[in-house]
């Protein structure tokens, strides 16, 4: 059997037109919605997937995050500074960050063994998920326009620890 | 008629009879699940699991009810009612082997289940390790129906050869979509099993996370489309038969089905939306062509309405009142029905989920959870039991012993859903995570007070559809025991009034396929272009 039967004659029977109309509105539904998504990306660029990754060994990675840590610990993270935040069963490094308001900081963000989740999650309703993989780092830019406490939870299957694996942004005045 | 397929039907009987023990088993683990990840929830100390535990039910959760049930009921629906449409055996030795491989695949990932070292969850993310029996028992469960398929596959060409201009009757021709959907799903799984994670199992070998990944999602969307086609098929088979109607499109049912088809593989991405390493671009691409599969859904809930408006019209209903005319009280059509509209709920979040930009909000959230509970939960704990509770009269020979209680069992299974995945929509959207054991009990800062009351209603959407899916189980086994009484006919009748339509670009299976396997190259050849050149980042396999 060919792909295309012999004669158009042989297979062309229209559709009735309520069905030809549905078919019709279905589609047109779908590229509504598909527009939509993408125009979003350009009317609201403050919440955006990140589009900056690079390749990172994890062990690697989880050593520049921990001399970052050990750097900065109990301190306000000064502006213009590079933020490392390594994801690891069970924890994040650092735990904790001391960020000032208004400020924009670039954060890269990679895992140190399995895949682990980002999620930020503030007391104002922010809620921001992204996926941490080993191998491959995330580059954002996020600044936080009021002072306030936002928690960093893992929100991937990482391990029997998962539930446990908490952090926080502590965002200061 | 019965007495010719002897063969057949053992294998149905087997393999539904099992799908129905596992959905048991799996019900309870996601009981266990559902009141332990609940914030506050006193529990007496012999229900309290520990995080192996919990990881391990999940586990066996999502593996036993996802995959397992859809592979051994789909197959036994599908010799039971494919021989009877088309008057025509499957092939008796590959059956029996199709059911051996199957089995044992089952046993061996089960194993490794149940002794907890293989907590992987069904997700099974490389470079998390699961025990070698896992991914070995995965493999051989998922050729195994290959086999059958072939069996299928070769009965029909076989049927098509000595009917030449004959439309293939519904039934078989939503079927036949669903396997082929089947095939486009695992071969994918098959390479990622081969390739990366036994190596990785076995001998420790590294792997790369984000590869691992793509792969896992290139069979897992299409997986979705196979458990819900043959829902999808006896929705257009069982509604109109029941009301006395013909269907109300025959051709935009097969369109339907066509477009399944094309645009169920070539959309995986789109749970990749928030990976980093996959550019933008390609994710987008994806999210465009899984609003494509949207239309066939729009399609379907159109027909299947206009269907059921007819069938009622046609029972003394009028501009409004047709609804109430359904045959709301028999348990078979109820359980259909319940299927049709908490799965719309379901696909219209799902169309959410797929958003290139609200996915940042929901992505790993609880809101998943009750996504798929609306989709593939409902389909497998109603959809599939409303038609084994027709197939009790006519492949066991028993029928249902308790009607009645047959017929509370979707409705209350549509109560406890509503509950629970509303709940879990909003916990979600407030960011509460999916797969989590007790958060309150985890040391960290105090949790957001919207997660503690949804959370707990939750698990109360739980508890019912726990009782819905007990009372499913009941009813089977006691109706095993007991004999009752026939609900309804899922055999074709004898002498169908018309033929089937034939339309030859319809019937032409291999174009469409083409075209399948066309999107799926382009869809997915930029994603494997961008990872290989990029060059591999294999990482060190971890335990759970």
């Amino acid at each position: 059997m060919a792909i295309f039967p012999r004669k158009l004659e042989e297979w062309y029977k229209p559709l009735a037109s309520v069905d030809k109309t549905w078919i019709a509105a279905s589609v047109v539904i779908a590229l509504v919605m598909a527009t939509t998504t993408l125009a979003w990306s350009f009317a609201d660029p403050s919440h955006q997937v990140p589009t900056e990754t690079f390749e990172v060994a994890p062990a690697e990675f989880r050593e520049m995050a921990s001399s970052f840590a050990d750097k900065y610990r109990g301190s306000t993270i000064p502006e213009g500074t590079e933020i490392y935040l390594a994801a690891v069963q069970w924890a994040w490094i650092p735990k904790e960050l001391r960020l000032k308001a208004g400020v924009t900081y670039k954060v890269v963000i990679s895992s140190g063994d399995v895949l682990h989740g980002f999620s930020l999650i503030g007391d104002d309703g922010t809620v921001y998920n992204l996926m941490v993989m080993p191998g491959m780092a995330y580059v954002m830019y996020i600044k936080f326009d009021k002072p306030g406490v936002y928690e960093i939870r893992c929100n991937e299957f990482c391990g029997l620890g998962h539930q446990g694996m908490v952090g926080r942004i502590i965002v200061e005045g | 008629m019965t007495g010719s397929y002897g063969v057949e039907d053992r294998f149905a009987r087997i393999t539904i009879t099992f799908s129905v023990l596992l959905l048991l088993l799996g019900g309870i683990f996601g009981l266990a699940q559902v009141i332990n990840r609940a914030p506050y929830f006193e529990l007496p100390s012999f229900l309290e699991v520990s995080p192996k535990t919990y990881y391990t039910f999940l586990t066996g959760h999502g593996v036993f009810l996802a995959v397992a049930i859809p592979i051994f009921w789909i197959t036994g629906f599908t010799a039971y009612l494919a021989p009877r449409v088309l008057g025509k055996n499957l092939r008796g030795g590959l059956l029996r082997l199709s059911l051996l491989m199957m089995f044992a695949g089952a046993i061996m990932a089960a194993a490794a289940i149940l002794s907890g070292r293989s907590a992987v969850l069904y997700t099974f993310y490389a470079p998390l390790k699961a025990h070698p029996l896992f991914y070995l028992g995965a493999a051989l469960l998922v050729l195994g129906s290959w086999v059958f398929a072939a069996a299928f596959f070769l009965q029909y060409l076989e049927w098509r050869r000595e009917n030449r201009g004959r439309g293939t009757p519904i039934a078989v021709y939503g079927l036949l979509t669903t396997f082929i959907v089947w095939i486009e799903a695992t071969v994918p799984l098959v390479i990622d099993v081969l390739k990366n994670l036994l190596p990785m199992s076995l001998f420790g070998a590294k792997v790369d996370a984000l590869e691992a990944r793509t792969w896992f999602w290139f069979f897992g969307h299409p997986l979705v489309y196979f458990w819900l086609l043959p829902i999808v098929t006896l929705w257009y088979y069982m509604i109109p038969k029941m009301l006395g109607v013909r269907i109300f499109s025959e051709k935009m049912a097969r369109v339907a089905f066509i477009m399944f088809i094309i645009a169920s593989t070539p959309v995986g991405l789109h749970h990749q939306l928030v990976d980093p390493g996959v550019s933008a671009v390609y994710k987008y691409l994806q999210v465009l062509l899984t609003l494509v599969v949207a239309s066939p859904s729009l399609l379907t809930a159109f027909n299947i309405l206009a269907t059921m408006e007819m069938g009622g019209k046609a029972r003394g209903g009028g501009a409004l009142s047709w609804i109430l005319k359904q045959p709301w009280g028999n348990p078979v059509y109820a359980g259909l029905a319940v299927t049709f509209i908490v799965f719309g709920i379901g696909g219209l979040t799902g169309i959410i989920n797929a958003g290139y930009q609200l996915n940042l909000l929901v992505h790993n959230t609880t809101w998943i959870v009750g996504h798929f509970h609306m989709t593939v939960a409902t389909i497998v704990a109603v959809g599939y039991i409303a038609a084994t509770y027709s197939l009790l009269a006519e492949l066991f020979g028993k029928g249902v012993k308790w009607p009645r209680l047959a017929l509370a069992q979707p409705y209350l299974w549509l109560v406890g859903i509503l509950i629970f995945s509303f709940s879990y929509y909003i916990a979600g959207m407030e960011g509460a995570p999916r797969r989590m054991l007790n958060i309150e009990g985890a040391g960290g800062p105090p949790i957001p007070s919207e997660w503690i009351y949804t959370l707990q209603l939750g698990a109360v959407g739980g508890i019912v559809m726990s009782a819905s899916g007990a009372l499913a189980v009941l009813v089977f086994f006691y109706s095993l025991l007991r004999g009752g009484i026939a609900v309804a006919r899922i055999a074709p009748n004898p002498h169908p009034e018309e033929g089937d339509p034939y339309h030859p670009l319809l019937e032409n299976w291999r174009l469409w396929i083409a075209v399948a396997i066309v999107l799926i190259l382009v869809a997915y050849i930029p994603t494997f272009y961008e990872l290989y050149s990029r060059g591999l980042a294999p990482v060190s396999p971890v335990g759970v």
